[in-house]
């Protein structure tokens, strides 16, 4: 394991204690689903980042849609 | 509302002033010297007009909903799932903001003066600032905003007094040597970026204590922004010269570094870069605020604030995700991004309008919005 993926399950389990038991006491079930959800995100993401490849984005897509027009409205 | 805070208008015109110089501060002079070369500043003043008719439109839609805000009224005449469809759309505008944004400023960090810091670590911890100033709630950010604007203001005078002697008027000459057509183009640029993404800032709209106040702040802060982006674009054509604006990717920059007061005060621009830290930062904590409350809202959660440190997380690594390489991101920016937002924004502004005039509600017929 890199440094950098221990570091980012090091800062995933910060966020993790520091918001969670809060909201399990307080039984804020949806809060508390959300939270981990996109906490799960930030972490599989952030995992992704630190991979050597580039990953495709999701500018891929915008850009096969619009830059045709932006082409369009800039050549002339 | 998940917050309860409210912002002045005053705080509301600061706000919008620094989300409009945001990024655009840095590269904005660039994409228009592209275009219209010397004319460059008789493209941002174009531009500038066309940012002042969106505003009228989003003002119109903010004063129609007054007391509630985006989500809850999207559903209101949308339906909860085609609303929830609709708020949807914003969060994710949001979302790629904010990580373009951050990832423009940690490589303008990165490439000018911290060359050495691993570029993960500007992007969290700007992050991490901005989840700390959305998680304190608008208020603060208001407050946030109250502190730091006499500091930009000074700033830019600052800088423009400096860079004045610098000025050779026949840079800008000449005058529309080639027609109206490359400063169109130029304007068509800026008005994708930033005024189109003033749509952003309709969620903002029902926090502003007293909305008929607010919708003139609104245009207020449009000019004050337009009309600073419009003077640093012809300082840099001015002292720069058209090509070379064209060609430099942080222009403001290299014209800060051509400052000398003296033999001895130097490198003046470390502290010019202050000023769009500054702005840059409220364009980011906008673009959180505005995701993260309108995720909080579709998912109807009482509280927003909880989720504010996993999605600083969840952000750092978009932005770092969202483009290979910063030749990528500039040329996304400048090919794709003018036509992606202005069709975007101006379909969600038109169907939002369309529905709440077919369905006749918001504050002309008198209905109470649920708060």
């Amino acid at each position: 394991m890199s440094w950098g993926t221990i570091g980012v399950l090091v800062l995933g389990a910060v966020i993790g204690l520091v918001e969670a038991p809060g909201l399990f006491r307080r039984k804020k079930t949806k809060e508390l689903w959300m939270f981990l959800v996109l906490l799960a995100a930030a972490i599989a993401s952030n995992l992704a980042a630190g991979l050597p490849e580039d990953l495709p984005t999701p500018l891929d897509a915008l850009k096969a849609v619009f830059e045709p027009i932006g082409k369009f409205v800039l050549r002339h | 509302m998940p917050d309860n805070g409210k912002i002045e208008p005053a705080q509301f015109r600061k706000l919008v002033m620094f989300f409009i110089l945001g990024r655009a501060i840095l590269i904005t002079p660039t994409f228009l010297a592209e275009q219209a070369k010397q004319d460059a500043w008789i493209s941002a003043a174009a531009g500038l007009l066309f940012g002042v008719l969106i505003v009228l439109l989003l003002r119109k839609m903010g004063t129609r909903f007054p007391e509630s805000t985006l989500p809850q009224y999207s559903q209101g005449i949308l339906g909860r799932w085609a609303g929830s469809a609709v708020a949807f759309l914003f969060f994710l505008h949001a979302l790629l903001l904010c990580s373009l944004t951050t990832r423009s400023l940690s490589v303008f960090m990165a490439s000018t003066m911290m060359p050495e810091t691993p570029i993960q670590w500007i992007i969290g911890l700007y992050l991490f600032i901005a989840a700390v100033g959305a998680r304190k709630g608008i208020e603060n950010i208001g407050k946030t905003a109250d502190v730091f604007y006499p500091l930009v203001v000074a700033l830019f005078i600052i800088f423009v007094v400096f860079v004045t002697p610098q000025i050779e008027a026949e840079k800008l000459q000449p005058v529309l040597a080639k027609g109206m057509a490359p400063v169109l183009s130029g304007a068509y640029q800026v008005a994708g970026f930033p005024y189109m993404n003033l749509v952003l800032l309709l969620p903002i709209f029902p926090f502003v204590s007293d909305s008929r106040q607010a919708a003139k702040s609104f245009l207020q802060g449009t000019l004050l922004g337009g009309g600073s982006l419009c003077i640093l674009t012809l300082l840099c054509v001015a002292v720069l010269g058209g090509p070379e604006t064209a060609n430099e990717l942080f222009p403001t920059y290299e014209m800060a570094k051509t400052i000398e007061i003296g033999m001895f005060v130097q490198r003046v621009e470390a502290i010019m870069a202050l000023m769009w830290f500054i702005t840059i930062y409220f364009q980011v904590v906008i673009c959180f605020y505005v995701a993260i409350t309108i995720l909080a809202q579709i998912f109807r959660l009482t509280d927003y604030r909880p989720l504010v440190f996993p999605m600083a997380f969840l952000l750092t690594a978009f932005a770092q995700l969202i483009a290979p390489s910063i030749s990528y991101l500039i040329d996304f920016s400048r090919s794709t991004w003018s036509s992606y937002t202005l069709t975007y924004g101006l379909l969600i502004l038109v169907l939002l309008a369309l529905a709440a005039v077919r369905r006749g509600s918001g504050r002309r017929s008198g209905e109470a919005s649920p708060s």
